[in-house]
């Protein structure tokens, strides 16, 4: 049975129910509501990334249920390297910063766990080796420590600062 | 500065940005950064350097490094721990949309805005960095913290020096502290999962694996900082993950140019402190804190094996040389390392138990005497047994040696055990069993095996509670057992039903073929005095009991096991129990048997027979208990039962029935006898009443053997099982086959009656031909012989059956005698004169009935009586109102047969006319 999902352009899109079921958040909504037929309304993800969401759960359709439990997972990710990412999902995640922090929302709305450290891995290794100046330039962030501040931040890091 | 640069404009909807992400979503792609891009993050601005501060952050990095929290699962971690993010989470939600309205950008600094509003504001949070700066000494002791990172170096030195003492200080406490904490042991030992080894680790985890353990345990300079947190305290996950990298880091990044000659190594002289930094360094390394350290990484794996076989090798030599303290040592610095499975692997492939010729399983078929026989195979479980109590003693011995080297924590002494069972048991096992399988056949096969397990429960259960303290999982013990016995057991139950039945019938042929000595056809005596059958059924009941209970059964042990928490003492030793199983038992079984059916022989059915069945099945019974309360508890009652009622359906339809049968047959055979014998009992009935004694003797012994052996193992309320339905159709089958006996045995004694008096009973005896013959006021010789037939016959009922069984068949026995002295009457002529003669033998007769003790035969008899008055009347009136006086004969008399008896007298042609006319004109 075909799902039916509507983007907040009104896009719709359908898709098979284990690529549905990628999505925490649908397949509970599935469960609950049963198989209505009617397109599911996601307002809060626009077409174009809603497809790009699909694309990422047709490919990991087959993959084995992530753990349900919170903390598990977060001591899982925390444990993998930020640069362990496989070669489908290398190629799939380069896009523009715009476009990655928009996946990256809707996969938390969505609640698609892989997804979400996919995104979040990507952002980890834009910063990693950076300075703060880089951070800032690439997010576009204003610097609102006054010189002082910035210089006892500076030392209070110190102690992680040399690798 | 960038500070100066406007914001970007706000529009309907903004471009997202990494601004855009919710806060938990940026500590999450924080959580990916190796921990020097975190420092840059946090100089990034005042949003990130909150973010990158926050516990979040650290806590999966802690959990990586084996330090948890106080109480991981506890409310902490919901109540404290849920409400600190939130907190700034909302505070970071706020600044987000304040930005993100129109004139947003106008805000100064706006999450400092708000954050001075807050608990989160940059003044507080400074007095709290101030705060932490001043705890943090104070909590390391005299150290200085490691915030500075010039003294970091000198602080490790003064650790070490400080901790050196310490170090030799517990180790000098280790036994003792293993003594402080036995009480807890029990405890420990039954509720730790079986996949111990994996909670084995060292630092914080292996505290909390340990539970509320005294933090003694855990020992070397890192230890001591604080290794857990609480949020409330102000203690938070970044400070200690700062303190344990700043700690760590150094040594870490050494490993990028050294190996062997680490600053671990020169910093650390303990090699239990060596073996926990290494432990903490692998955690560390393998948490990727540090970016690019593959390298890093392999020389700090290729250090670890080195370490692990340098330690290990040092293990090897003090073992070789006896030397306990360098033996512990090591041990503890290998369970510091990594859990010290390797240390304990080591200490059991050298250990002499495994190599001791003592008892060498390639020897057990020499052990055996030469001579066959019975005893001779149950030298094997004998055997056995001393191999297990010695192997017990050398276990003890062992387990004071891995008290004194190994933490309580380590489960040595279960491993070592394990190790034992698997090894030398397990083969000895298999080579006594084979032994006995192939050399003494089936029974001594199951005995050996057996006591084989007993002795190995026993044998687990004793070495937890050896006297070292030792934890061991008894458990775990048990299941190893399992293992070793499972291929023996699989098969058990099956093997013992067979057994069993073979032996039945062995012993039902046996007995068969021995039926037909002539020796034992002599009359049994017992059986005439009433008094002498009860002594007799009360010793032989006497001799089954002592021969039954009275050695200590391998059955009666079992209680202990079932209930898991008799308390054995400790210095049991397992012959004790497991020798003298059935030795005792055959001999006297031999001895004392056959005289019981010599006194109480009789062909068809044995009591000798029974208790050798009984016998076989207690001893099954007793096996049956130990092998499954140590394979499958679950299935005690049903193997009980099993067993039982293999017995019940060989002692009841294979002998009891089939000898009842002959009996019967026999019966409705028999033929009567004309013997002088004064007693004049038929033989076959004689048998018959015999074997009746019997099978209620053989049904007492069951039931005796029932109570004390079997009912504490079955449900006797379960009134569907097998054990309680057989015990039922067991019981029918013996009243059945009695009451078909009665019907027989009374038939032949009614047969016998009649013979009597129609052989003895003379034509003249009641009408004499002399008118003036001198009565002699005695009943006739006839009718005495009745009488002693009777009483002879009645006699050997008593104690037979039940007292309402009893009367049943004393009313029946009434009613056909009754009758049969009517047709003697109506045999017979009676004159006047010889209806004294008549009236003084049913006189007799009724003294007899009155004997029975049984009402309805007493008034019956009381007509009987009465029916001697009708020949002593003149005829007439007299004998006219007599007749018609039905109630006299209370209905037991119908007036047909009244006219029937009138006709045996003299003068009944006389007067029959006028009874008949009487009759008539009444009707």
């Amino acid at each position: 049975m075909p799902v039916v999902l509507q983007a907040s352009d009104n896009q719709q899109f359908t898709i098979e129910k284990a690529v549905a079921e990628r999505s925490m958040l649908l397949k509970n909504m599935l469960e609950d509501v049963g198989e209505a037929g009617e397109p599911i309304p996601l307002p809060n993800v626009a077409g174009s990334i809603l497809k790009k969401v699909i694309e990422y759960c047709e490919h990991h359709k087959e993959d084995p249920v992530p753990s349900a439990e919170e903390d598990k997972d977060a001591f899982e990710s925390s444990r993998r390297k930020a640069d362990d990412i496989d070669e489908w999902d290398a190629q799939f995640i380069k896009v523009g910063n715009e476009e990655l922090f928009e996946i990256i929302l809707a996969a938390n709305y969505l609640d698609i766990k892989p997804l979400l450290d996919l995104g979040c891995k990507t952002v980890a290794n834009m910063i990693k080796g950076k300075t703060p100046e880089q951070i800032r330039e690439m997010f576009n962030i204003e610097n609102d420590f006054t010189p002082e501040e910035e210089d006892q931040i500076r030392r209070e890091n110190e102690w992680a600062a040399d690798a | 500065m960038r500070r100066s640069k406007d914001p970007p404009p706000a529009a309907a909807a903004p471009p997202k940005t990494i601004a855009s992400l919710p806060p938990d979503l940026i500590i999450r792609t924080f959580t990916f950064l190796p921990i020097p891009d975190l420092s840059k993050v946090a100089q990034v601005s005042r949003r990130f350097k909150i973010l990158v501060y926050n516990d979040d952050v650290y806590e999966p990095k802690l959990r990586a490094l084996d330090i948890y929290p106080p109480e991981v699962d506890g409310n902490s971690h919901i109540g404290e721990g849920a409400t600190a993010p939130e907190t700034s989470g909302l505070v970071d939600l706020l600044s987000t949309r304040l930005r993100q309205m129109p004139g947003g950008h106008m805000l100064p600094g706006s999450t400092k805005y708000l954050e001075t509003g807050t608990l989160w504001g940059s003044l507080v949070e400074d007095e709290a960095d101030e705060q932490d700066k001043k705890e943090d000494p104070a909590e390391v002791g005299p150290t200085t913290d490691a915030k500075d990172d010039g003294a970091a170096d000198a602080k490790d030195d003064k650790d070490v020096q400080e901790d050196g003492p310490v170090q030799a200080g517990v180790e000098g406490e280790s036994s003792k502290v293993g003594e402080e904490e036995r009480p807890q042991q029990p405890s420990i030992t039954s509720t730790l999962p079986s996949g111990k080894k994996s909670s084995l680790t060292i630092g914080a985890g292996g505290l909390k694996a340990a539970g509320k353990q005294s933090n003694t345990i855990s020992v070397g300079s890192l230890r001591r900082q604080p290794s857990t947190y609480s949020r409330g305290s102000g203690q938070t996950a970044r400070d200690l993950f700062r303190r344990t990298y700043t700690q760590l880091c150094p040594y870490y990044l050494d490993f990028r140019k050294r190996q062997k000659d680490s600053k671990v190594f020169k910093d650390f002289k303990d090699i239990s402190e060596v073996a926990m930094v290494l432990r903490r360094l692998k955690l560390f390394s393998e948490a990727h804190f540090i970016p690019e350290s593959d390298d890093i990484h392999f020389a700090l794996e290729t250090t670890i094996e080195w370490f692990e076989s340098m330690v290990l090798g040092q293990f090897e030599r003090a073992y070789d040389g006896k030397n306990i303290k360098e033996m512990q040592r090591n041990a503890l610095a290998a369970y510091h390392l990594n859990g010290g499975g390797s240390c304990i692997q080591l200490f059991i492939s050298k250990n002499p138990v495994f190599f001791d010729p003592t008892y060498n399983p390639s020897l057990v078929a020499s052990k055996l005497p030469s001579t066959g026989g019975a005893a001779a195979g149950y030298t094997l479980a004998d055997e056995f047994a001393k191999f297990s109590d010695y192997t017990l003693n050398n276990c003890r011995e062992q387990a004071r040696i891995i008290s004194q080297v190994f933490l309580p924590e380590t489960d040595a002494l279960t491993l070592f055990v394990n190790k034992v069972f698997e090894d030398s048991v397990a083969e000895y096992l298999s080579a006594v069993l084979a032994a006995a399988n192939e050399r003494e056949g089936l029974g001594i096969y199951l005995h050996t095996l057996a006591t084989g397990i007993h002795c190995c429960m026993q044998f687990a259960e004793f070495i937890a509670n050896n006297d070292a303290g030792v934890p061991v999982q008894t458990e775990k013990l048990k299941e190893a057992v399992m293992a070793i016995c499972r291929p023996y057991t699989n098969n058990y139950m099956r093997q013992e039903m067979e057994h069993m039945q073979l032996k039945f019938n062995k012993e039902l042929e046996k007995w068969t073929n021995r039926k037909g000595d002539p020796r034992k056809k002599k009359a049994a005596a017992f059986i005439a005095d009433q008094e002498k059958a009860q002594a007799h059924k009360r010793q032989v009941m006497q001799t089954m009991k002592t021969i039954m209970f009275a050695p200590v059964a391998l059955g009666k042990l079992v209680t202990g096991m079932g209930g898991h928490n008799k308390v054995k003492p400790h210095r049991q030793s397992l012959l004790d129990n497991a020798e003298p199983v059935t030795h005792l038992t055959i001999e006297q079984d031999d001895n004392v048997t056959y005289h019981l059916d010599d006194d109480s022989l009789n062909s068809l059915i044995s009591l000798e027979l029974c208790l050798h069945l009984m016998h076989t099945n207690k001893e099954a019974l007793g096996r049956v208990l130990v092998i499954t309360a140590a394979t499958d508890m679950g299935k005690l009652r049903t193997n009980v039962e099993k067993i039982f009622c293999a017995l019940l359906d060989v002692i009841g339809p294979q002998h009891i029935r089939p000898a009842f049968d002959t009996a019967l047959e026999r019966l409705s055979r028999a033929q009567v006898v004309d013997q002088s014998d004064e007693k004049a009992v038929n033989p076959d009935s004689l048998q018959f009443f015999e074997m009746v004694h019997i099978a209620d003797l053989i049904q007492q012994m069951i039931e005796v053997y029932y109570q004390e052996d079997v009912k504490p193992w079955i449900d006797e309320s379960d009134f569907l099982s097998d054990i309680v339905v057989d015990k039922k159709s067991f019981e029918r089958l013996l009243d059945d086959s009695v009451a078909n006996g009665m019907d027989k045995s009374i038939q032949v004694l009614v047969n016998q009656i009649d013979y009597i008096l129609l052989v003895e009973q003379a034509q003249k005896d009641f009408n004499p031909t002399e008118k003036d013959v001198v009565l002699d006021l005695k009943p006739t010789k006839a009718c005495q012989r009745v009488i002693e037939c009777l009483n002879s016959h009645i006699k050997i009922l008593y104690g037979v059956a039940e007292k309402h069984t009893m009367e049943v068949f004393f009313g029946e026995v009434g009613v056909r005698i009754f009758n049969v002295v009517c047709k003697n009457i109506k045999r017979l002529q009676v004159s006047q004169t010889g209806a004294m003669q008549l009236i003084y033998d049913l006189n007799r007769y009724y003294e007899w009935a009155c004997t029975l003790r049984v009402a309805s035969v007493k008034k019956l008899f009381e007509v009987l009586k009465e029916v001697g008055n009708l020949f002593l009347a003149d005829g007439g009136e007299e004998l006219r109102k007599l007749v018609h006086d039905l109630p006299r004969y209370q209905g037991a008399l119908r007036i047909e047969e009244i006219y029937e008896l009138l006709a045996s007298r003299t003068d009944y042609k006389k007067i029959q006319k006028y009874m008949e006319s009487k009759d008539c004109i009444i009707q």
